[in-house]
């Protein structure tokens, strides 16, 4: 069964997608979009609360898809419907190594049974890696995202990449240079996440990262120029 | 605690950034869509992010979302800590 809220029909929420895809969304259209979105909140907080009681971790924080995002979304290929989007409300947790990624998703795969599981570290987002489960609670669907430390901070990356040049570039799109600094450092951090042991401690002079963020400003300004 | 935050893609720049209790999310979802919609009306129409997080605290939000702060790599190392 697709999701969508109490006050409406799945055909009304996929007929406000095809609204808000062709743009210039009315009044009505965003206040029925956040109506929808709000509806996610309480199953959101169930998840979290479960996640937090099952991995003994704080959950770092809960959030609802954003219009900018969901409106981006629906503009790709691939995410037809409104009503289908799987990742409206999430919650996220971080651990260090690859091997409490995994622990910590087995626990939860046991805990949920009818969670699904999206494997994004064997089968890879155009550099994107994490565990994802998609749960279903109080007829929502809500998403878990399991991350290492690494591919949180290769996530911020890709981020301030999209904010930079435009969010085509977290699906391989875009100006080709930095796609590919993208992939080589995701390539980069899943060799470091696999050292056994891991790495102590890694901080962002270590990664490269403000030369990395210098670099994207400097490909901007050529653009630019 | 639920933060609200408005944030440029554009000049990647924190805009707003208000706190309210978990006990005041509704209206903090007012707050939000009043403002959506103020922005889309709006030569251009909707270009901010309107983000509503709900977090233990401002710490935590710094560090999982940090692209919203000033320099979006200067937190973010610390995995999730005990509950």
């Amino acid at each position: 069964m697709k999701s969508a809220s109490p006050t409406f029909s799945n055909n009304q929420i996929d007929k406000l997608g095809e609204r808000l895809k062709a743009g210039n969304p009315s009044d009505d259209d965003l206040t029925m979009l956040s109506t929808y979105r709000n509806g996610f909140a309480d199953a959101a907080k169930a998840v979290a609360d479960t996640v937090r009681e099952i991995s003994g971790l704080v959950v770092t924080a809960r959030s609802l898809k954003t219009t900018l995002s969901i409106v981006a979304k629906l503009k790709r290929d691939g995410v037809k419907q409104l009503s289908s989007m799987q990742d409206i409300g999430g919650c996220r947790v971080t651990v260090v190594t690859l091997i409490e990624q995994d622990k910590l998703v087995e626990k939860l795969t046991i805990a949920l049974p009818d969670a699904k599981l999206y494997d994004r570290v064997a089968k890879p987002s155009h550099g994107y890696r994490a565990k994802h489960l998609v749960v279903k609670t109080k007829g929502k669907r809500i998403e878990i995202q399991v991350r290492t430390r690494l591919q949180h901070q290769w996530a911020l990356l890709s981020e301030n990449a999209a904010d930079l040049f435009g969010q085509e570039i977290k699906y391989g799109l875009g100006d080709l240079r930095v796609v590919q600094v993208l992939a080589e450092v995701s390539e980069s951090f899943k060799k470091r996440d696999e050292l056994n042991p891991p790495l102590p401690f890694l901080d962002s002079v270590e990664l490269g990262f403000e030369n990395l963020r210098q670099r994207f400003l400097r490909m901007k300004n050529d653009l630019l120029h | 605690m639920i933060y609200y935050i408005e944030y440029s893609r554009e000049e990647q720049k924190l805009l707003s950034l208000l706190t309210y209790p978990e006990s005041d999310r509704a209206l903090a979802q007012a707050h939000a869509l009043k403002r959506e919609i103020e922005l889309s009306r709006l030569p251009g129409g909707l270009k901010l992010e309107i983000v509503m997080l709900e977090a233990d605290s401002e710490a935590t939000i710094r560090n999982t979302h940090s692209r919203y702060f000033d320099n979006p790599f200067s937190a973010g190392l610390s995995p999730s800590i005990p509950a």
